[in-house]
């Protein structure tokens, strides 16, 4: 593949990631001020169970590396944020909320842990 | 961090946590969303070409990744501050550039993605590199907030001591 073809292609993918970010995030209604942001879970875990599939693809060699690059830099990277998550705890830790603040750190990162690693063992089981 | 809020700046924030959500529950507005996916694609370009620059071989620290999403997190504390001034309030510019481009520009998913790999090939960089990420991640977030408040609260109006009660979903 061309550079400028990968050049191409993943910023198209991260475009539709950044979308797809705004939709889903969309679908959860904040029930009250003081409650945990959902928006960011209902992103980052799928995008890193995504990425938990797409790894043993890549170390197998069924996938090459541009594509890797395109589907997890572009496509999954964009769906995924860290600064919002960041912004959302700092949020909440301004407004004394430190128990919310701590699940929405250590909650989501343990999550986003698992989901991958989950991923990834079912990904490579079925390539063999 | 340390210090209680200041100004109203902050809830917005975490009230949408892509960046915008004017009327949850709903599919966001056709041209919020094309603005996001413009965002998205310059951010994920950015992205792409700071890891071109920093390239990473499994076995060292993930220098692209750290640098995307901490100065990410420094620049969303503080463009939320100054896009929370009332004469600045923009759904569309909040679309482009805080869900778009910086949302884009930083990513959770490499984080993970290459702690998990670190633990196979560096165990002792995994921690690091998890707990470093997130720990100057927040720091740069209350840093931009800060910084946002010290340059932008003035010019809203109002003292940052008394301002205005929190103005939640202002952009709808």
């Amino acid at each position: 593949m061309s550079p400028a073809l990968l050049i191409t292609l993943t910023a198209v993918a991260g475009g539709l990631g950044a979308a797809l970010r705004l939709v889903l995030s969309s679908l959860v209604t904040r029930a009250d001020p003081g409650a945990l942001p959902r928006g960011t879970w209902l992103v980052n875990l799928p995008g890193s169970g995504a990425l938990g599939l797409l790894s043993p693809l890549v170390a197998s060699g069924l996938l090459c590396s541009c594509w890797f690059t395109i589907l997890a830099g572009g496509l999954l990277g964009a769906m995924t944020t860290f600064s919002t998550w960041m912004v959302e705890i700092i949020t909440l830790a301004e407004r004394r909320a430190l128990v919310l603040a701590a699940i929405q750190l250590l909650g989501q990162l343990a999550l986003g842990f698992a989901a991958y690693f989950i991923a990834s063992i079912v990904s490579a089981a079925i390539i063999g | 961090m340390s210090s209680p809020p200041t100004t109203p700046t902050a809830d917005t924030a975490a009230d949408s946590p892509a960046g915008l959500r004017p009327r949850p529950g709903r599919l966001p507005r056709l041209h919020l969303l094309l603005l996001t996916a413009l965002g998205g694609a310059l951010g994920s370009l950015a992205r792409l070409g700071v890891n071109s620059a920093l390239p990473w071989d499994a076995a060292h620290f993930p220098w692209a990744t750290f640098a995307e999403n901490l100065t990410g997190s420094f620049l969303l504390g503080w463009l939320l501050v100054y896009l929370l001034t009332p004469r600045r309030a923009s759904a569309e510019a909040r679309a482009f550039l805080a869900t778009g481009v910086l949302g884009s520009f930083t990513t959770f998913s490499a984080l993970i993605g290459e702690s998990a790999i670190l633990a196979d090939n560096a165990p002792a960089l995994t921690g690091l590199y998890a707990a470093g990420s997130v720990v100057g991640g927040l720091f740069c977030a209350a840093l931009g907030f800060r910084l946002g408040r010290r340059l932008h609260s003035t010019r809203a109006g109002s003292s940052p001591a008394h301002g205005p009660e929190p103005r939640r979903r202002q952009e709808s």
